[in-house]
């Protein structure tokens, strides 16, 4: 792995660790996941699992991760202004959350 | 063309300045969020293993004394939040702080210009230049 994706990698490691402070900081990490998405192609099969490994963490968050950033901001609006693309589902954390909220019942 | 100062409006300038002297009077955090930051600061590697709560009040100190530093606004659902930039031994740091002075957080984003435009944070000028707007 480049330099450059083992530090974002590592960032977004740690950052799962510390879920509980502002959600200033959490939409930070959305940034670094999307930076991540970038560098996909150049990452190899074990990196991608690393990642997906990561993802899986991220996802078991999700209802917490969007709790905090409620706090400060509206994910779809963020969406609107950072121009988000579709495929960066880690961006879609509420509809996530609602989506599992309508499964559960 | 809007004078910055005339983003906020009189009263809301006046809270402003009220948390601008609070936060350099005393960095205050929600309960319990001073420790869960530094720990996340450390761990970040962002500040020493070893760095005390001290320690990071001293870099949230400095960068809200540097009156050269740019300060912004940011608003959600009606409520302010303020945010200062400023480099700490060459890292740029983002301190962000509500109404009355508290604590959300401080921190050095990786990317800091895509954060502050992406996230709608609207510059209001230096700190010197908003504490001139009592004059």
């Amino acid at each position: 792995m480049d330099r450059v994706s083992q530090e974002l990698m590592e960032y977004l490691a740690e950052a799962m660790n510390h879920p509980d402070v502002s959600g200033f900081e959490l939409i930070e990490i959305l940034d670094i996941r999307s930076q991540l998405a970038a560098r996909e192609p150049v990452l190899s099969d074990d990196d991608k699992a690393a990642l997906e490994t990561l993802d899986r963490q991220f996802l078991k968050l999700a209802d917490l991760w969007l709790t905090r950033i409620s706090e400060v901001a509206d994910l779809a609006q963020m969406r609107k202004k950072a121009h988000v693309l579709p495929s960066h589902w880690w961006w879609y954390l509420d509809e996530i959350t609602m989506r599992k909220r309508e499964a559960i019942g | 063309m809007t004078r910055k100062h005339e983003i906020l409006p009189p009263e809301e300038r006046a809270k402003l300045l009220d948390a601008l002297h609070d936060i350099r009077k005393t960095v205050q955090w929600k309960p319990g969020k001073d420790i869960l930051h530094l720990k996340k600061r450390q761990k970040m590697k962002h500040l020493t293993l070893s760095a005390s709560l001290l320690d990071y009040h001293e870099v949230i100190s400095a960068l809200i004394e540097n009156e050269r530093n740019i300060i912004y606004l940011y608003e959600f659902k009606g409520t302010h939040y303020y945010a200062v930039r400023g480099f700490i031994d060459e890292k740029e740091w983002l301190v962000i702080f509500g109404t009355s002075g508290v604590m959300e957080t401080a921190f050095p984003p990786e990317n800091i210009d895509h954060y502050l435009e992406h996230r709608g944070f609207v510059p209001l000028g230096r700190i010197e230049e908003v504490l001139k707007w009592t004059e």
